[in-house]
């Protein structure tokens, strides 16, 4: 034993084909990325000229015509419902007429549709929490959903990053 | 310190909330600029999601309870307001989130007139695009604005050991990138 060890003195570690024909190579290119990326302090984004000098202007602008808007057309005034109701009552007809020979009622609405509705009008969750006081939110029922370990391994493994896991 | 907290009360004030706001913009307007350009990349849309940052301050800055530093509550709410609205793009376009919205953007900076960067910053900007959008944002945050780690840890609400690790594999994934491209 002693002898065959004094005859074979390699480590048995073998390194990938080329690598120390390439080494110099990648070396400099990581010392030159290195160094030139310590030079950048900046990520080299201009702004237009006067940007910041006009900008509280065009911003009060901004807010004035939400103001006039919103007096104009007061969204979520006490008929927010009324008219959200209105709507949600358009697209059954409209699905309705489409679509003659099916059953419809709101819960046949896909869930998709009125996403796309929210988004377009683009309501934010602030506003659509207006159109509820709180005793009715308290009153709410919320469904525990159950998944399969094969769901949940398959979301996992198609959605999550080790960064994520790091990260939360 | 304090002049924060006089200017959170006047904010707070009805008779003196006009100009503190202005006082706000002129202090705060350019590091919510670069902050929001820096994850939207674009001009035109950095300039819209700033313009809805500072409107909602302005309309829950009297619901401010100062847990945290208000510089801190601003970033948050610039950084949400900016996610969102690749959101908002990306769900138009049918994408996932930030994937296409930023390489669509990234894609089209050399032609930018509003972008002056050399090749390497170029190349910067196209690596920090392929980093998940966690790690863009810790990226950004730290290599460019030097916020310290327990700031970022306030605005983004992870814990500091989690944004280092973030970090530190950003750095790596951006110098692969920059050594295969």
């Amino acid at each position: 034993m002693k002898s065959k060890l004094k005859q074979d003195k390699t480590s048995g570690y073998i390194v990938p084909q080329d690598y120390f024909v390439n080494f110099e190579e990648v070396v400099s290119k990581k010392m030159f990325n290195r160094q030139h990326l310590e030079e950048v302090n900046n990520p080299g984004f201009k702004v237009p000229k006067k940007y910041f000098s006009t900008f509280e202007e065009r911003l009060y602008n901004s807010i004035h015509n939400q103001e006039t808007a919103v007096k104009s057309f007061p969204i979520f005034s006490i008929n927010t419902v009324l008219y959200l109701s209105g709507i949600a009552a358009a697209l059954l007809i409209l699905v309705a007429v489409l679509m003659p020979t099916n059953n419809l009622s709101l819960d046949n609405i896909e869930t998709e549709l009125l996403e796309t509705f929210i988004t377009i009008n683009d309501f934010d969750t602030s506003e659509l929490a207006m159109i509820w006081d709180s005793s009715e939110i308290n009153n709410l029922e919320f469904y525990n959903y159950e998944f399969l370990d094969e769901t949940i391994n398959d979301y996992i493994i198609d959605d999550l990053t080790i960064e994520d896991f790091l990260i939360e | 310190m304090i002049e924060e907290k006089q200017l959170i009360v006047r904010l707070q004030t009805e008779d003196f909330r006009e100009a503190a706001f202005k006082e706000l913009i002129s202090l705060y307007k350019k590091r919510l600029y670069w902050h929001i350009r820096k994850i939207i990349i674009s001009h035109e849309d950095t300039d819209d999601v700033l313009q809805d940052t500072f409107i909602k301050i302005y309309k829950n800055i009297a619901s401010f309870k100062g847990n945290s530093k208000l510089y801190s509550w601003m970033y948050r709410i610039a950084t949400n307001e900016a996610l969102s609205f690749l959101k908002k793009n990306s769900k138009h376009q049918q994408h996932r989130l930030g994937v296409v919205a930023n390489d669509f953007a990234v894609s089209n900076l050399a032609s930018d007139i509003y972008f002056e960067g050399s090749d390497i910053q170029l190349k910067l900007q196209q690596a920090i695009a392929t980093l998940p959008q966690k790690q863009r944002l810790v990226f950004n945050m730290r290599y460019f604005d030097n916020i310290k780690y327990k700031d970022i840890s306030d605005i983004l609400e992870t814990s500091e050991g989690a944004l280092k690790a973030s970090y530190h594999i950003a750095v790596k994934k951006i110098e692969q990138h920059l050594i295969h491209n």
